[in-house]
């Protein structure tokens, strides 16, 4: 198989045990207009329950591409174990896509084992300053999209997340970036930014998730302006190994149907 | 749950969507995935383009677009009726689920795969974009209509998972509907991607006619056999086979096969062999210089003496000797004792023709066997590596050497008169005083070793004696000067 290290039962790059242990933790993905939480989105913690940063500064070079194998790994193991049926949004790192030992095959190879259909797999692309070779991730974008699999693009509006990377890439889903949420209901300068977002989405046939989302007021300017998939601790904060659940008067709370 | 509502026909995009497609073939064929795109034209289906896997796991030689070159049979191995074609299907705007489907090209090689299809819009033409995966070579199983097998019982399962050996269990049809992790972890395939291929997948190219008829003998009597098989990686491995057969309720019949892995013992047979091969080489050889050594040496002047004979072609036998030996090992010690000869060795080799012989004939003597060659000829070829010797100094300690040699013809002789002439000249030559060419019989004057290296060798060429036939001088030895 090109593309992918594994001979000699199994991949020893991608399947050799990392030297730390980690675990991942859920947040809510919520879908205002149906009222109900559509996917979690996979986080990595520490195994006791820290920060994903005591993780992540124990990634290194090394390591990296192993790590978001594994990651990928454990997020479907974890959520299939928890018996989540919505859609599962996995970070991804870009430059994966370039390392054959990142093994791209083993989600695939996962997905299959738990009996996970790959339509419930939404892959959010991360880190995409670090973007490297486009036409190579958009050949892979391509393809998990022709699988079936959904694809976001992380941290949109921020950085280098930026216009220039729809030139190339044809994402399922924008996530906008908290930096743009944040206060967007007392903030004219960022709602001006976001309805430009807005629009462009619905010309592009993109559909739009607000990251970040940290108060009802933000939840409702947000809804309002026609986001209806929105995440943040104004819904539930990410569980470590938990599926967090939302009150059903939360979402009514943001419509305006109190 | 909702499920995300997004339209993956591209056709509503901004973009084109030819470089679209073309990406997501090659997308595809990174993630493993052989994929094709087809449209149906005049009432034929065309394929106009395929990623490189396709190109390669489907054995695809034909320049695109071309043709459908193959026989499609659906995943009970009837054929399809044309309208059941995947890539005139008409439900495929939304992607199918997988579906198992054969392909039987026009040798009449059959490929088990699964397949899903969904249409696209190219530049208004409506094509299909078809994804293969565990493309699979088999033999036909004619008139085994492939049944969906009942669920293996738990017990059966229990056991054969915990066999510490490779395990598994295969329907009539030959597909696998149960593998042991001794099995995947041997083949290196997870458990999913074994499950429902069929046996195939894992038999060597060479052993998959004969796998598929022991497969129909041993449904009814089990049985044992040795099988050359292939790892994922494609790495082979020799097999010991022990099957027993059981039966459903129904009386469908279904193999479990434990493999042994006969590697070891085969690697030790080879083993042997090669340790053989080297015995033959060391009775052969010189192990110093890895000339022919002087027993092997003897035949060969043998079979050179009966080959001159028969054909009437000349042959000149000539023994050189290292001048001054024994004071090389006695100052210098016998390690620069044995990179000269080392060394010496590899130079005359490397000055003579492919079917000229040199032998070890023991100490610092060697013997010289010149095919096709007359002792004149044999002079010069000897003549010029004494030349080259005096340019060369051998060894790490820079030792200047030089050889005495004596040089005969057969005759008619035996090897032993021969080799006694050859002594003979030898000792006239070192006689001479070192460093010098006789020919036994008529030539007893040696040509002393020229004193002026400086001389260019290709205008160097010794004073040859007279030659009463008068060969051509591109019957000599040809030598890499």
């Amino acid at each position: 198989m090109p593309g992918c290290a594994r001979h000699e039962s199994v991949c020893r790059r991608c399947d050799a045990p990392l030297p730390f242990d980690f675990t991942m933790a859920f947040q809510p993905l919520v879908d205002l207009e149906g009222g109900e939480i559509y996917g979690y989105e996979a986080l990595v913690r520490s195994s006791d329950g820290g920060s994903a940063a005591s993780v992540l500064g124990r990634v290194d070079d090394d390591n990296l591409y192993r790590f978001d194998q594994a990651c990928r790994v454990k997020a479907l193991e974890l959520a299939h174990r928890l018996g989540h049926q919505g859609l599962l949004s996995i970070n991804f790192l870009p430059n994966a896509v370039y390392e054959p030992e990142a093994c791209i095959q083993a989600t695939l190879i996962t997905a299959e084992r738990l009996g996970w259909p790959v339509d419930r797999l939404c892959f959010e692309i991360t880190e995409t300053e670090k973007v490297r070779d486009r036409r190579h991730l958009q050949n892979i974008v391509s393809a998990y999209r022709e699988m079936g699999m959904t694809v976001a693009l992380d941290d949109f509006g921020s950085g280098h997340a930026n216009l220039d990377l729809l030139v190339d890439i044809v994402p399922d889903l924008l996530k906008i970036d908290r930096r743009l949420v944040d206060g967007v209901d007392r903030r004219p300068r960022q709602q001006i930014l976001i309805g430009q977002i807005v629009t462009l989405a619905e010309k592009l046939d993109i559909a739009l998730v607000a990251e970040g989302v940290e108060t009802l007021e933000e939840a409702r300017w947000l809804y309002r302006r026609g986001i209806v998939r929105q995440q943040g601790y104004w819904y539930a904060r990410p569980e470590t190994e938990g599926l967090p659940q939302c009150q059903p008067a939360q979402f009514a709370l943001v419509r305006g149907q109190h | 749950m909702n499920a995300l509502q997004i339209t993956l026909d591209s056709d509503t995009r901004q973009t084109p969507l030819q470089p679209r497609l073309q990406s997501t073939l090659e997308g595809l064929d990174l993630l493993g995935i052989a994929a094709l795109v087809c449209r149906v034209e005049d009432d034929a289906v065309w394929i106009s383009e395929a990623n490189a896997l396709a190109r390669r796991q489907l054995a695809l030689e034909t320049e695109l677009p071309a043709a459908d070159p193959w026989q499609w049979l659906d995943g009970k191995l009837q054929p399809l009726t044309a309208d059941a074609h995947p890539a005139r299907r008409r439900d495929t705007s939304a992607p199918q689920r997988w579906q198992r489907y054969h392909l039987r090209d026009h040798r009449g090689e059959l490929r088990a795969l699964r397949l899903r299809c969904r249409g696209v819009d190219a530049g208004g033409e409506r094509q299909v974009l078809l994804a293969l995966d565990r493309i699979t070579a088999i033999e036909p199983t004619p008139a085994q209509p492939r049944t969906r097998t009942p669920p293996l019982p738990a017990s059966l399962r229990q056991w054969i998972g915990s066999l510490p050996i490779g395990a598994c269990v295969l329907d009539a049809a030959g597909y696998l509907c149960l593998v042991n992790p001794a099995l995947c972890n041997f083949f290196g395939y997870a458990a999913c991607e074994l499950l429902e291929r069929h046996f195939q997948v894992l038999l060597a190219p060479a052993s998959r006619e004969s796998g598929q008829r022991y497969h129909q003998t041993s449904l009814t009597s089990g049985g044992q056999r040795s099988v050359e098989l292939m790892r994922r990686d494609g790495s082979l491995c020799a097999m010991q086979v022990e099957d027993s057969v059981v039966h459903y309720a129904d009386g469908q019949p279904l193999r479990i096969a434990c493999l042994v892995d006969m590697t070891a013992q085969r690697d030790q047979t080879r083993e042997l062999q090669a340790r053989n091969r080297r015995l033959e080489y060391l009775a052969t050889r010189d192990e110093m210089t890895g000339l022919h050594n002087r027993r092997y040496g003897q035949q060969l002047l043998e079979q050179a003496l009966q080959r001159s004979r028969r054909y009437s072609e000349p042959l000149a036998v000539a023994m050189l000797d290292l001048d001054h030996f024994k004071a090389v090992n006695d100052e210098h010690g016998h390690a620069v004792g044995d990179d000269v000869l080392r060394e010496f060795a590899s130079l005359v080799g490397a000055m003579l023709r492919q079917s000229d012989t040199l032998i070890r004939w023991g100490g610092e003597e060697f013997l010289l066997l010149l095919p096709g060659v007359d002792r004149f000829s044999a002079h010069a070829t000897l003549d010029r590596i004494l030349t080259r010797l005096a340019q060369q100094p051998l060894s790490a300690r820079q030792l200047q050497l030089a050889f005495s040699a004596g040089i005969a013809e057969p005759r008619q002789a035996t090897s032993e008169k021969l080799l006694e002439r050859v002594d003979t000249a030898l000792y006239q030559a070192k006689q001479a005083g070192r460093g010098c060419i006789t020919m036994a019989e008529e030539v007893s004057q040696p040509l002393a070793l020229r004193e002026d290296p400086e001389i260019p060798e290709d205008t160097a060429l010794p004073e040859s004696p007279a030659r009463p036939e008068g060969p051509a001088q591109s019957a000599g030895p040809a030598l890499p000067l």
